[in-house]
């Protein structure tokens, strides 16, 4: 993939994906979904260079 | 026991539920699909597998049932792995990915003094990593916002070294890695000031070091720490009598975990049971058998064991990518208890408490003896700190000398009582081992570094041999 607006897409689809896993009250994956949201939030974060700064 | 039950893992677990209801024939069944995509995969990857496959008449890494399994795919030993590892190294020819899909290695120790494995790990096996440390310690009550103390050593380049972090990370609590560098009183100290703590891992003997040292400040465990809800054990046996004194002090369930590098983690723990059953007798580990294939076998033959019986842990890892051990023989002795027996779920169990090594067995005077037996006869007793054995030979004939020393809070012990609890620890020795050895007190200074992994034998018999 080279456009890069796909990738800030498809995390984006992908960090709301996470948020749904991880209201999904199994409290033995809970942190392991919270850990999956994380990591794409953190690519989203490195990933923020020019964007504007959520507050 | 009289510790506190723990939360049940299984009502706050759709997934884990679902591992607990499973019957016998649906996880052979998945057992089954694991064990023929594993296969497959490494007959298309890895040269060294494709040999046994080969060997075992597996044609094209093809595998109709459990029982052509464990049948047809030759077992491997660390001694295997590590001609492998000379013919290609780092990883052998048993890597079941390509090279650049390593991300991370474990090691084994290599107190067997035979050498190292390097087992390499890929992104996914990471997380299992996490995940196979984790999972038992669910079981054990450790929960997202607990603070837990990990007294293993962390990071370098064993699984032990990692998976703990993982693990806490992934539950969602908060890991304070106190192992290594950070002295018993130091750790005590920062345990203090935490405010709050929930979990402890530790190997058996680090937390008798641990309890010992709280005792000896005169410091209740139960009292400084009320939140406790988990003390979770693993590598070494233990005396009933000490688990129970261990859960008196802490006013908690003692857990205990079998596990391995070759596991990637934990196969199996007392779940959230403890180390008692409800009789008082030892508790079960009950094995992960959705994630492992564990047989256990009688180490001459290679056939399964009858329940009760005392076999060796044969392995395979039904999840790793990256350095895959199949029908691995680990040396570990453990005894087999049927999931019939285990009063319910469809998880085969071994006994805790008496994992030993076939290899660490001792013949004394026509006995086999396994240091474990001493481990029970010696820590029975309350106020014994520590102890170390040797074997040796004294005019042609094999001595065993035990030295124990006194814990450090039952220092204000009379003469006559330690001459009495030498006679005692002596006794009971005779009583698990069927031998008289000699017995004597030496002070606690003499068992600095032995916190983390007692090697509490030497056998010094060849020594005299010497002419």
């Amino acid at each position: 993939m080279s456009d890069g607006k796909d990738e800030d897409a498809l995390l984006a689809e992908m960090l709301a994906l996470a948020e749904r896993l991880e209201k999904s009250g199994d409290a033995l994956l809970a942190g392991q979904y919270a850990y999956l949201r994380a990591r794409v939030a953190a690519l989203i974060e490195l990933r923020s260079f020019g964007a504007e700064v959520s507050a | 026991m009289a510790s506190p039950p723990v939360a049940d893992p299984f009502a706050a677990s759709p997934l884990l539920r679902r591992f607990g209801e499973m019957t016998r024939e649906a996880l052979e069944a998945h057992q089954l699909r694991k064990v023929q995509a594993l296969c497959a995969r490494l007959h298309a990857k890895s040269d060294f597998y494709r040999a046994k496959m080969d060997e075992g008449g597996l044609k094209g890494g093809a595998v109709d049932s459990l029982d052509r399994f464990v049948k047809a795919f030759p077992t491997s030993a660390k001694a295997d792995f590590l001609a492998d590892q000379q013919v290609a190294p780092p990883f052998g020819t048993r890597l079941g990915v390509d090279r650049g899909d390593v991300v991370h290695i474990s090691m084994t120790s290599g107190t067997s003094g035979q050498g190292q494995e390097i087992y390499g790990r890929t992104q996914r096996d990471v997380h299992m990593l996490g995940y196979l440390h984790a999972l038992p310690w669910f079981m054990a009550g450790l929960r997202q916002g607990d603070t837990a103390i990990n007294c293993v050593p962390a990071g370098g380049m064993t699984t032990g070294g990692w998976g703990p972090g993982e693990a806490i990370r992934i539950v969602g609590a908060t890991g304070f890695h106190v192992g290594g560098n950070t002295s018993t009183e130091a750790k005590i100290d920062l345990m203090l000031k935490l405010g709050g703590i929930h979990f402890i891992y530790a190997s058996t003997n680090y937390l008798h070091t641990l309890t010992e040292a709280l005792l000896a400040r005169g410091i209740s465990p139960r009292e400084a720490f009320p939140g406790m809800h988990g003390l979770f054990i693993a590598a070494e046996g233990y005396p009933l009598e000490w688990a129970a004194k261990i859960e008196e002090h802490w006013g908690c369930r003692l857990q205990e975990g079998y596990g391995s590098t070759q596991l990637n983690g934990f196969g199996g723990s007392t779940g959230s049971a403890g180390v008692f059953r409800a009789n008082g007798e030892r508790g079960l580990i009950r094995l992960f058998e959705w994630e492992h294939l564990i047989e256990i076998v009688d180490p001459e033959t290679g056939a399964p064991v009858l329940p009760g019986e005392l076999g060796e842990m044969v392995v395979t890892n039904l999840s790793v990518e990256g350095s895959p051990a199949v029908r691995f023989r680990t040396g570990d002795a453990a005894r087999f208890v049927p999931w019939q027996e285990c009063g319910g779920a469809a998880w085969n169990a071994i006994e805790c408490g008496t994992i030993g090594r076939f290899d660490d067995m001792m013949k004394i005077r026509g006995n086999n003896i396994w240091p474990s037996m001493f481990d029970a006869a010696v820590f029975a007793h309350a106020e014994v700190g520590e102890y170390k054995g040797r074997v040796y030979t004294r005019d042609g004939k094999t001595e065993v000398e035990v030295k124990i020393a006194v814990a450090d809070h039952q220092s204000g012990l009379s003469a006559e009582a330690r001459e009495t609890l030498v006679q005692s620890v002596r006794a009971a020795i005779k009583e698990r081992s069927n031998m008289w050895v000699d017995v004597c007190e030496v002070p606690r200074a003499e068992f600095q570094g032995f916190a983390y992994k007692a090697r509490r034998w030497t056998d010094e018999r060849q020594d005299g041999y010497r002419l």
